[in-house]
């Protein structure tokens, strides 16, 4: 219980680090230093100290939508298995509590977006709402091959179990060295459904934090925004709240995407180091992702968001197969 | 029993006096409440036994003929709908004697709406009560008949008279598959009571395929699953006040109890019957969220909401038919148990949304969302309560309707601790991703609904709201949003008062499975814990600095209008372009051309059901081609009459000379 | 006919040597001019005669296939009206308002009787600045956004209207002169000699070419002859702007689809460029280097190796990122089709410049009228079909291109030391002059007219924009919303040149 509580905690400092990294790394591209990694903290930190303006058009719903919306991240948080190890919290079909905890944190975002009366924000709401609900059948079509193929309902004992079961391997208590664990993944012939599985997590990160193709976070033109203008109107620890929830987002996913490659029985330590590096390595990928790609045309996005179904379907196509009955 | 016969009564007594008094208005809705408020003291003390326990409650009338001996049954089945729908009408009753207090003196019969109400009630608790097909077909009639006048209270309005018809038509259609249905199952089974069907379906073959059909499709237009559900658009925005609620959520109710009825009598089903009834509730719940996003009126909204709420139940039934038919029995309870929760929550957010909505119509009279707008601060009440009512229906923790759709999940993925055919498999899991889909659509049309009514700026400075509604209204609301919070945060208590329906329905009860449901309320009250806790740290960091008011970002421009606010059409453009294919909009543009236009340009956009545009109209003007071919019959002229009349007897002359043997 | 008279570019005549024409021949003879090939208007300029009766109009066509401008005059009683030439001639439209708004000259018919800037000192009223009479819309799905005048980034300011369904963008209007200082009024203020500081702050990002177009005239009024090296000077300046300022087009295009490699590079060869030019004078972007009688400062053989040394590596480097820009399908699919301006949109409402250039139509100053030493060059203009983003990003390539082969020639030619700067001396009154330089975005013309005693009368400015501002409003038209603010940036007019 400490332990996963423990790494609840280092889920979200890393979270609150990825924002940073990714920066970094597209700074890095374009031949800058760039901010500090650290930024993203001090700007939420300040924006602690500030006072709000509150436009006189809201209800109370704008004022509350986003403290709604973090608690909702932190909460999809308490479900996600950190380094290899169960969460805090897991029970069957946690993974639908996970979807539909952050749909809340979505619900509220929009309503607060829609509480200001301004178009660019109605706009940035519009977008959001569909692309979100085109990303969802992804989420769950992986989410149900992986439970077909472990026969588990929650993430934790889903991901725990993956590497060794592709290899039909039964991982003892004693725990996997990291040597041992690349030699699994490389005999493993369904290494094809598992990177399928990183690629969906990953488009839904693109797609969740609103990054390149999908939204370019840098951009000033409110016409193209979609998350950026739902919140031009919050200030001050609302505005803390939202990025924190943001940063939150990615880092979950990204944790996600890293439970996929990561068993669950490594020595402690190790698996921490894993971890960090895999999460590393999360964030260069979008960091990479943003920095050569252009981004998509609005009318473009939901078939590039649909194509992330179909790479899940691809998944379920692979595992149904596979599965002898 | 006696219990039941007297709050059946009671009911009755307050309809007639209701009727009696219709001259003065406020006491007909007294009247009817007060009687109301009896029958429901006993008839809940009535199902208390058959809900909670194992027993059933049985009577035998005997009716003269045709009808014969009519057997009621109350087993757990019948009691939960039975509860389900005193408990609902009785709201619906204290809401639309707060929507009635708008209307009078002005020509519309309260008293006579009250009587029907009543009727209804009566007629559909003794629908989910008795066991004799001819009892029943007679009481679906009496229901239908009364729902009908029951919606007409607004009678003087032009549309409203093909409202009606359409809805008494779509009735009838499906009452007469259920006629077929029943007497099949009567003449093959040997007796009209339900034992008959029972034989019939359990004796297996085609007979029993064609015969669930039957009653599969004469239930599934009440149920509202496509493609018979062309006249819910209509109906459902038609009725007033409470009706609404009634219409959309226990009448539903009253269509599942029948199916689930016939699916318990029949034993072991067929794989592909499940299969089935699965694709037609996929289609529904998709259809029904597109075709909810692409429409601006709210009823319209809330009313194709109830197509794909539906579906879900379909959906739902569809699991337990084939846990029923792959012999996966946790599959098969969860999948009943899912049905029979979501029902109930749906008769819940389905009436407060639609309580909410009008209440709305009594301030303005219109339920266009563009044209409404920031109604949150005219009638605060109000708009919290239909924000309970959106997350609730879109499945959002923590509240009910996320605990039904989670039972329902539940009964796609609990196969795979067990190993299922690869088909089973695979379909689950498209399944599970058509649901995921359909609550994020929810979630794009309810945040569209309340948020370009509710917030924002008025789009229409003509539109003028008087005040807050009534405690009348207000407090049935209340009561709902009360409900579905509770039933979130404690499905425990619901969950109880399934084993009777599901041991009639001869499904195991499984307490243990239940238990992820206790641990994900569990988790909401973790919610609400870290809810609190973080609106106390923004209370304790803004205390003492100073919160500025402005005007929202206009970019600095000088003369913002309120014109430049995003509507509820704008919001759902892009759902709607990128669901063309399966939706039904008319656009008219008038754009004015050359390079420097002067005359305003106008844009409207209607918006339809395209499963009622290719196949109901499309058959509507066929038949009426086809009639039309001989309308050449009806000349006018007596004389032609006179020779018809002349005509026919000269042939059954020919006839009876013939049979006789001449 | 002597309706009109023929001059080259730069000219200077007398007033007295310009026809006057009646209002019927003037609206007869503007509407046949205008149907030729290759004419268009460059000033349509109002302006009081001393007791305030009567308004005397110039008109300055330019007739790009006969190289020539025409010139006329027409008088109007004050607050007379007259059959508006916009339905005939479409390419009026903004002259006429203009002339309303500055003159009181009334357009009968003319279908958008709008403000144009809503001058300080306005003749022709049309009420408030705030209420500025955008097309409305009806029907209650429809929505509209108003972005502006404060935006989000660091633009100048203006106000865009869109009338919206969804993301669909039915209509889009633009009202500016949220930075109108009265320029052409300092104009007529003190001596005309002293100016160079006004006309390079007309446009911040167009000193060379506002200031060019100022020095020709006042050279023209006081007689003065420049030499050849001051030319060259000159021309090697405004070829560099243009560069620099294709280079900025390119990156914000880049910037604003997302593709941050093109930003990165594109911005810091334009980086280099402007240092080049404050190698060269001092300022960046070119300011204090051209004066009325020659130039400030000299290219020596030093500047000139270095010059040579920058348009190499310039050449290099843009080659490699031309190759990656233009053939990445992600920018592809976001440049192609958006924003297209039909080549008889572009010619009906007269856009010039490169706006001009990527939609078919051959318009090029620097051809039709040269000035100096562009008269020697034989240009040949860079004309491209399709008249969307892709072919504005493409016709800026080109641009760079032919603008360092000009530049080297230059620089590579042998030119005699000669004399930089000549003090300019008194001004002819009573004389009319115009100019037309080509600046990076289109033609920039500028024209004078003086009085008695060496004083102003009139000073007129037409920036690019004048012209171009209409073809963004037309080309947003039927897109999606979203791809507004690449449009804006792949036409990337100037707010305060279209201000004044």
């Amino acid at each position: 219980m400490m332990d996963a509580a423990v790494r609840y905690v280092l889920m979200i400092v890393v979270a609150l680090l990825m924002p940073g990294l990714i920066n970094k790394v597209k700074a890095l591209w374009g031949g800058r230093q760039g901010a500090s990694i650290l930024q993203p903290i001090y700007d939420i930190c300040r924006l602690f100290h500030k006072s709000q303006v509150i436009s006189e058009t809201t209800s109370p719903i704008f004022r509350v939508a986003p403290s709604i919306n973090l608690v909702a991240s932190l909460c999809a948080g308490l479900v996600v298995p950190v380094a290899g190890k169960e969460s805090l919290i897991y029970f069957n079909g946690d993974f639908v509590f996970f979807a539909y905890i952050l749909a809340l944190g979505r619900f509220f975002t929009v309503l607060g977006a829609l509480d200001t009366g301004s178009s660019f924000e109605g706009m940035g709401a519009s977008r959001e709402v569909t692309f979100s609900a085109l990303i969802e059948p992804a989420f769950f079509i992986i989410m149900g091959a992986m439970a077909m193929l472990t026969g588990y309902t929650s993430f934790s004992q889903i991901f725990s179990l993956i590497p060794g079961l592709l290899q039909n391997i039964k991982i003892n208590d004693a725990g996997v060295s990291i040597a041992e664990l690349i030699r699994l993944w490389a005999h493993s012939e369904l290494l094809v459904a598992a990177v399928c599985g990183n690629i969906v997590f990953l488009i839904m990160i693109l797609v969740e934090a609103s990054r390149l193709p999908v939204d370019d976070p840098t951009t000033h033109l409110e016409l193209t925004m979609i998350h950026e203008v739902m919140v031009l109107d919050n200030s001050g620890i609302d505005l803390a709240f939202i990025q924190w929830a943001s940063a939150l987002k990615i880092g979950m996913l990204g944790t996600l995407i890293v439970a996929l490659i990561l068993p669950a029985a490594l020595y402690m330590w190790s698996a921490v180091m894993l971890y960090l590096f895999l999460m590393l390595l999360v964030a260069i990928t979008i960091g990479s992702i943003e920095s050569v790609m252009a981004r998509l045309r609005m009318t473009h996005v939901p078939q590039f968001v649909l194509g992330a179904s179909s790479i899940a379907l691809i998944v379920l196509a692979i595992l149904l197969l596979g599965h002898k009955q | 029993m006696c219990s039941l016969y007297v709050g059946v009564l009671m009911l009755m007594i307050g309809g007639i006096l209701s009727l009696i008094f219709e001259k003065s208005e406020k006491m007909a809705g007294l009247f009817s409440i007060v009687f109301g408020a009896f029958a429901a003291f006993f008839i809940f003390s009535f199902i208390k036994i058959p809900l909670m326990t194992d027993k059933t409650i049985t009577d035998i009338l005997n009716m003269s003929m045709p009808i014969g001996i009519v057997r009621i049954e109350v087993d757990g089945l019948s009691a939960f709908f039975i509860m389900l729908i005193i408990v609902l009408a009785f709201i619906a009753m204290l809401y639309s004697h707060g929507y009635f207090l708008h209307f009078y003196n002005k020509g519309m019969s309260c008293g006579k709406h009250f009587f029907f109400f009543n009727i209804l009630i009566v007629s559909m608790i003794l629908v989910v009560s008795v066991r004799n097909a001819i009892a029943f077909l007679i009481l679906w009639e009496i229901m239908s008949i009364s729902s009908f006048f029951v919606m007409s209270f607004h009678h003087n309005a032009e549309d409203m008279r093909e409202v009606a018809i359409k809805y008494i038509i779509a009735m009838h259609v499906g009452a007469f598959f259920l006629i077929v249905a029943f007497l099949i199952a009567g003449i093959e089974g040997g007796t009209f009571d339900f034992e008959g069907i029972e034989r019939v379906m359990k004796a297996g073959g085609v007979l029993a395929q064609v015969v669930f059909f039957l009653f599969f499709i004469g239930f599934a237009f009440k149920i509202g699953l496509i493609p018979f559900h062309t006249w819910l658009p209509y109906a459902y925005p038609a009725a007033p006040g409470g009706t609404a609620a009634l219409m959309a959520g226990v009448m539903k109710a009253v269509g599942v109890y029948c199916l689930l009825r016939i699916v318990g009598l029949s034993g072991r089903p067929e794989v592909w019957s499940g299969y089935v009834i699965l694709a037609i509730s996929v289609g529904s719940a998709v259809f029904g969220i597109l075709t909810a996003i692409s429409h601006n009126d709210v009823k319209k909204v809330l009313s194709f909401s109830s197509v794909e709420n539906a579906g879900i139940i379909g959906i739902a039934i569809a699991a337990g038919m084939l846990g029923l038919a792959y012999d996966l029995p946790e599959m098969a309870f969860f999948g009943f148990a899912g049905a029979l929760f979501h029902v109930l929550n749906h008769a819940i957010f389905k009436g407060l949304l639609f309580f909410g909505i009008n209440s709305v119509y009594t301030q303005v009279y219109t339920t266009d969302m563009d044209k409404l707008g920031g109604v949150i601060k005219k009638m605060p009440m109000t708009a919290y309560l239909f924000l309970v009512g959106s997350l609730a229906i879109v499945g959002l923790p923590p509240f009910n309707g996320f605990i039904s759709k989670f039972l329902i999940y539940n009964s796609f993925f609990i196969i795979t601790s067990q190993k299922a055919a690869g088909l089973l498999m695979g379909v689950s899991v498209l399944t599970l991703a058509m649901l995921a889909l359909t609550g994020a659509l929810a979630l794009a049309a309810f945040t569209k609904t309340f948020g370009t009514v509710f917030l924002g700026e008025p789009r229409n400075n003509k539109i003028v709201f008087k005040s807050e509604s009534n405690a009348w209204m207000t407090f049935p609301m209340l009561v709902l949003s009360l409900m579905c919070l509770f039933i979130g945060l404690c499905p425990h208590g619901v969950t109880i008062m399934l084993r009777g329906p599901l041991k009639s329905m001869g499904v195991p009860y499984y307490e243990h499975n239940l238990e992820t449901a206790t641990m994900v309320s569990g988790v909401f009250l973790i919610f609400i814990f870290m809810l609190a806790l973080v609106l106390f740290i923004k209370f304790l960091v803004l205390k003492n600095k100073k919160i500025q008011k402005a005007a929202t970002w206009g970019c600095g421009y000088g003369a913002v209008s309120n014109k430049m606010q995003y509507t509820g059409a704008s919001f759902s453009e892009p759902l709607t372009r990128l669901s063309k294919p399966v939706l039904s909009m008319d656009n008219n543009i008038k754009k004015p051309n050359g390079l420097f236009p002067v005359k305003a340009l106008s844009y409207s956009v209607k918006a339809g059901d395209l499963i009622e545009r290719l196949f109901i109209d499309k058959l509507w003007h066929a038949f009426r081609w086809l009639l039309d071919r001989f309308s050449w019959i009806q000349s006018g002229y007596t004389g032609h009459y006179l020779l018809y009349i002349l005509l026919t007897i000269v042939a059954m002359a020919i006839a009876a000379m013939w049979r006789l043997g001449l | 006919m002597y309706k009109w008279l023929k001059v080259k570019n730069p000219a200077i005549v007398p007033l007295k040597d310009i026809p006057v024409l009646t209002v019927p021949e003037m609206l007869e003879e503007v509407v046949d001019l205008i149907k030729n090939e290759g004419v268009r208007p460059l000033h349509f300029a109002g302006r009081k005669t001393h007791d305030n009766r009567k308004v005397t109009v110039t008109i300055v066509l330019a007739d790009d296939v006969e190289n020539s401008l025409l010139l006329s005059q027409v008088v109007f009683t004050a607050d007379d009206c007259y059959d508006s030439l916009t339905p005939q001639a479409p390419i009026m439209h903004l002259f006429e308002r203009e002339l309303y708004e500055q003159a009181g000259i009334i357009p009968l018919g003319h279908p958008w009787p709008k403000g144009v800037r809503y001058e300080h000192d306005r003749v022709g009223d049309l009420g408030n600045f705030n209420e500025y009479p955008y097309l409305q819309s009806e029907g209650i799905r429809m929505h509209e956004v108003a972005v502006g005048p404060v935006h989000a980034g660091i633009i100048e300011p203006g106000s865009f209207r869109f009338l919206c369904y969804g993301e669909q963008v039915w209509h889009l209007e633009i009202q500016l002169g949220y930075q109108h200082r009265g320029v052409e009024g300092l104009f007529k203020t003190g001596s005309i000699l002293n100016k160079s500081h006004l006309s390079e702050s007309i446009a911040g990002d167009t000193v060379i070419g506002h200031a060019w177009a100022y020095a020709i005239l006042a050279e023209l009024l006081t007689d003065t002859e420049v030499t050849n090296r001051v030319q060259a000077i000159r021309a090697i300046a405004l070829e560099l702007e243009r560069i620099a300022m294709h280079l900025v087009g390119l990156g914000g295009i880049a910037m604003d689809i997302g593709y941050l490699p093109g930003a990165s590079v594109y911005g810091r060869l334009r980086t280099a460029v402007i240092n080049t030019m404050l190698k060269i004078c001092g300022s960046r972007f070119g300011r204090g280097l051209i004066r009325p009688g020659g130039v400030l400062f000299d290219i020596d053989t030093a500047l000139n190796l270095e010059i040579v040394d920058v348009l190499d590596v310039l050449y290099r480097d843009i080659e490699k990122i031309n190759e990656l820009f233009f053939n990445m399908p992600s920018v592809l699919s976001r440049l192609e089709h958006t924003g297209t301006v039909s080549k008889e949109t572009a010619k009906a409402i007269g856009l010039v410049g490169i706006m001009a250039k990527m939609s078919g139509l051959s318009v090029d100053s620097r051809i039709s009228h040269p000035i100096s030493i562009y008269a020697n060059e034989r240009l040949k203009p860079h004309v491209l079909d399709g008249g969307d983003v892709f072919a504005r990003a493409k016709i800026r390539v080109l641009e760079i291109d032919q603008s360092m082969r000009l530049i080297r020639r230059w620089l590579g030619t042998e030119v005699k030391r000669n004399e930089l700067y000549v003090k300019p001396g008194t001004v002819k009154s009573n004389h009319l002059a115009v100019s037309v330089v080509e600046g990076w975005r289109g033609e920039i013309s500028h024209m004078v007219i003086t009085g008695n005693q060496s004083s102003v009368l009139q000073y007129k400015v037409k920036d690019p924009s004048f012209n171009n501002w209409m073809g963004l409003a037309l080309a947003v038209r039927d897109n999606g919303i979203s791809d507004f603010p690449l449009c804006n940036k792949s036409f990337d007019l100037s707010y305060c040149g279209f201000d004044l």
